[in-house]
């Protein structure tokens, strides 16, 4: 299943999975505040929306798979809406209730963040984080609470609704880049195979053409005695290959499998299909993959006569591998000189032009040979949509800004609260700030080792000191949320495992503190949960958008060959419908005639020279095939005179002058009394064509001048 | 041909009915012979060699090339003439690379293809119009060691004028006109023949004469 949007939807299945997360931490921490008996005091129906709005996002983020894209953004709509309500009607629930303080529930708008990223995308996250921030400082100074406790935590919770924000973004990003790589290629394949498809379908018209009726009308054409009957026959058997042509299309369109045994067939291998079944195979991977095996098997045939040869089919995974093995004389592979067409060319070559199609040739002399073609899908649609980098990129430069400068507000509160703690504080917020810029200034989107060791180990140092020096209140644990920062900055940039081990080794560092301090259960989940939770859900998202990206991919892949397939026989069922029809119209009326077998006239010769004439200009005449040139040709060739047209040029002369030279070729083509030759000539020669008519050369000129364009006038 | 034996000319074709005609065109002429009508080079090849001349069908529908066929048909011991029913330019290319003695359209006039026939059985060069097109027109040329007036034949060959016209033209003779194609054909041939390392190609291109070789003062 793949629509249009399935990377988008994907993304955002993503971001909504992790707002409902988001919402059962916050519940969890919630509870551990009341079962401390803070937080209390609101009226039942506050509490009750607030846990409704909680719920809903919970539900949007479980029913996620199951709603239709539309649905599903109404559904986190609805979540942040509620949220908002939520957070408007503090005021009216703090008046009716006792509530002496803004309670830390408000504060915790990650989640809606995250549904708004679903809801409407990027912008209405930032607004949201806004909103969160504008509220928490308006309440603070409104209802109490504007400490430094509070002040920190305001602090860090819109730095984690940012860094959700941009993760969401990116994560959203990559879902629309999928898409759109996808779309393009699509788009393009389906022109491109369309046209492949016309092609296959002409070549095999015109191999057709060549060899049955060219062949007949030929010797119908020529005054060498050959005996009518047989003639008759072969016509007649023109005349059926040529009808046929439209049926054989099935040849095209039937499966990999039924294709494939067809080869086998013609080439007496026996044939073991593959118990999984094959998966769509883009057209030139199928072309190609046939046609290596139908050379393979007439290699086989021709070097390895009156053995045994199956074909057999592997599905494993993505990979499809077709061997063609026979149990013949063998032959060294390295003694095959590079230029010799059949293995290197015709096997290895058509395998290896396709993107992920390999052939491996194993034989020694008196072995047997094996030729193994395989096709992996190269993940090519995943390279060309990593995602929006440079907007993460951007994204991580803005909040890393903001981290410092609100890390310093931090620092600042903090030594106003307590002044005799600002030595702390000042080595600590350098700690932050030399490891933040150690991430910053890394080259690479991944950080060398060095760089991630200074991380860490400022991450680990600074949470030792905060823990062993500070008591343990939110307001003097600020380092460890800002260090957790740090960390999820290096799960940003690809050190997902190195962070999350230091996350759990500040984690335990922060529990063990306050467990020395003897400091309440409920407590101690409030003050890790935040650090811990933003390296945990950066990392998850992270990973998920990685794994969603090979999905993904694979998923468009798939349609897309499915498409390239469709296109491709849709292609070549139209271009046969019409060869057959300009058949029916052209060739075999006459083929017919000669299958009849009655004695030809002279004129009926002519009339078999000039359609002979016609099909092998559509072989070798190019664009001098066309009319008023055509009928002239056909004219002349009605009196006996023998035309030949070539067209030797790149196909760069411009159509004007096409034109001209093929208005001349008429001219000269009416006075050919037995012999006429028609050439456009390469390029870079001084002239572009020439005719030669009865031995006489004449050469275009272009202009009017000279003695070439007045051969009426002679 | 001079008197004494004829010339034995078999033919590989699809048709068998080509085949026919073939024979009954050798029937009425002097100095050759039919000899056999296979399908493929490698039927004809599976006997002791019986003809001086395989007239070859340019596509054959076995899915051999034309290089794989004359190079096979020339160890059996034969000329080759090509024969074709208007191919693309790029096959006939593929023939004149390799050792044939020329290239003729199977729709040509009766009298054309016995003259060619008779000519090719005897190991003359064959030049046609259909020849000389396709090898004029390949790039491949441009680089190959051709005097001016090599070109300048080739040209007017290819533009359909036979070798007594070109020398009418030129203000040469017939002879010149068929010496310079035959070095044409030799050029040609040499740059289709594939040379597996450089120093091959060096080597050959002494033996060849394009290249100076180191000299003894």
């Amino acid at each position: 299943m793949s629509d249009d949007e399935s990377g988008l939807r994907a993304a955002r299945l993503v971001i909504i999975r992790a707002s409902a997360f988001l919402i059962v931490v916050v519940a969890v921490v919630n509870a551990g505040f009341v079962s401390q008996g803070e937080q209390q005091g609101f009226p039942l129906w506050y509490t009750s929306f607030g846990s409704a709005s909680g719920a809903v996002t919970v539900a949007v983020g479980l029913l996620a798979p199951l709603l239709r894209a539309r649905a599903l953004r109404l559904g986190a709509a609805l979540a942040l809406a509620m949220y908002v309500v939520f957070v408007a009607l503090f005021p009216l629930a703090a008046h009716v209730g006792q509530v002496e303080r803004m309670p830390w529930l408000l504060t915790a708008s990650s989640a809606a963040v995250a549904a708004a990223l679903v809801a409407g995308g990027v912008s209405w996250g930032w607004v949201t984080v806004l909103f969160g921030a504008m509220a928490g400082v308006v309440y603070r100074l409104g209802f109490g609470g504007f400490d430094v406790g509070g002040v920190i935590n305001d602090v860090h919770a819109a730095l984690t609704a940012s860094v959700i924000c941009v993760l969401g973004g990116y994560v959203l990003s990559v879902g629309a880049g999928l898409d759109e790589a996808a779309s393009v290629r699509r788009a393009a394949g389906s022109r491109e195979y369309a046209e492949r498809g016309r092609l296959a379908a002409r070549t095999r018209t015109a191999a057709l053409v060549h060899d049955e009726a060219l062949a007949t009308l030929a010797l119908a054409a020529s005054p060498l005695p050959v005996p009518r009957d047989r003639l008759a026959v072969q016509a007649r058997h023109a005349v059926a290959m040529l009808a046929r042509l439209i049926d054989d299309d099935a040849g095209d369109t039937a499966s990999f499998d039924a294709a494939l045994l067809a080869e086998a067939r013609a080439h007496d291998a026996q044939y073991l299909s593959s118990a999984a079944s094959v998966p769509p195979l883009p057209a030139a991977v199928r072309e190609a993959f046939l046609g290596a095996a139908r050379q393979a098997l007439d290699n086989s045939r021709r070097h390895a006569r009156g053995t045994r040869r199956t074909v057999s089919v592997r599905v494993t995974g993505g990979t499809v591998e077709v061997e063609i093995a026979d149990d013949g004389v063998g032959f060294d592979p390295s003694l095959i000189a590079d230029d010799r067409l059949g293995v290197r060319q015709s096997i290895v070559g058509r395998m290896t032009r396709v993107p992920g199609g390999r052939a491996r040739v194993q034989s020694m002399p008196g072995e047997g040979t094996r030729v193994v073609l395989s096709y992996a899908p190269e993940s090519r649609v995943e390279v060309a949509a990593l995602g929006d980098r440079r907007s993460l990129r951007r994204g991580a430069a803005f909040v890393g800004v903001g981290f410092i400068v609100l890390q310093t507000v931090c620092a600042v509160a903090m030594v106003i609260a307590a002044p005799s703690s600002w030595p702390r504080q000042v080595a600590i917020l350098l700690v932050v700030v030399i490891a933040a810029e150690a991430l910053r200034r890394s080259p690479g989107l991944v950080p060398s080792r060095g760089r991630t060791v200074v991380v860490v180990a400022a991450a680990l140092l600074g949470a030792f000191i905060t823990v062993v020096a500070a008591p343990t209140t939110y307001g003097d644990l600020w380092p460890v949320v800002a260090l957790a920062f740090l960390l999820v900055g290096l799960a940003l940039r690809g050190r997902f495992r190195t962070a999350l081990a230091a996350a759990a080794v500040v984690a335990v560092m922060v529990v063990g503190g306050g467990v020395a301090d003897g400091i309440p259960l409920g407590q101690i989940v409030a003050l890790t949960a935040r650090p811990a939770l933003i390296v945990v859900i950066a990392t998850v998202m992270l990973l998920t958008v990685r794994r969603m990206q090979r999905r993904i991919a694979a998923l468009h892949h798939q349609a897309a060959a499915a498409e390239e397939q469709e296109s491709w026989s849709r292609g070549a069922r139209a271009e046969l419908r019409e060869r057959t029809d300009e058949l029916a119209r052209t060739v075999v009326p006459l083929l017919s005639r000669i299958g009849e077998g009655q004695p030809a006239s002279a004129d009926d010769r002519h009339e078999y020279a000039a359609l002979e004439g016609a099909l092998r200009d559509g072989l070798r005449a190019g664009s001098l095939s066309r009319e008023p040139l055509r009928s002239a040709v056909a004219a002349a060739r009605g009196r006996g005179v023998d035309v030949v047209l070539l067209d030797d040029s790149d196909q760069s002369l411009p159509e004007v002058e096409v034109r001209a030279v093929v208005a001349w070729m008429v001219d000269a083509i009416a006075q050919a009394q037995r012999i006429a030759v028609g050439r456009l000539l390469p390029p870079g020669r001084q002239t572009v064509a020439s005719v030669t008519v009865d031995g006489r050369a004449l050469v275009f000129d272009g202009t009017d001048q000279g003695s070439v364009t007045s051969f009426h006038g002679e | 041909m001079g008197a004494g034996v004829d010339a034995r000319v078999a033919i590989v074709d699809d048709h068998e009915l080509v085949a026919l005609a073939v024979q009954n065109l050798l029937a009425d002429a002097e100095g050759l012979t039919f000899a056999r009508h296979a399908d493929t080079v490698a039927a004809l090849t599976s006997r002791a060699a019986d003809a001086d001349l395989v007239l070859l069908d340019l596509s054959l529908r076995d899915g051999s090339t034309p290089a794989e066929n004359v190079a096979s048909l020339r160890r059996w011991g034969a000329h080759v003439l090509v024969l074709t029913s208007g191919e693309d330019p790029f096959l006939v290319r593929a023939a004149s690379r390799v050792d044939v003695a020329g290239i003729v359209r199977k729709s040509a006039p009766p009298a054309a293809l016995l003259d060619a026939i008779a000519a090719a059985a005897s190991g003359e060069h064959v030049a046609t119009t259909e020849w000389a097109s396709a090898v004029d027109a390949d790039p491949l040329l441009q680089g190959a060691p051709l005097t001016e007036r090599e070109r300048e034949v080739l040209g007017l060959y290819a533009s359909g004028l036979g070798a007594r016209e070109v020398a009418g033209q030129l203000f040469i003779s017939e002879n010149t006109v068929n010496d310079h194609l035959r070095r044409i054909r030799a050029v040609y041939q040499l740059i289709g023949r594939p040379a597996t390392s450089k120093v091959e190609l060096y080597q050959r291109g002494i033996e060849d004469g394009f290249v100076p070789g180191p000299r003894r003062v």
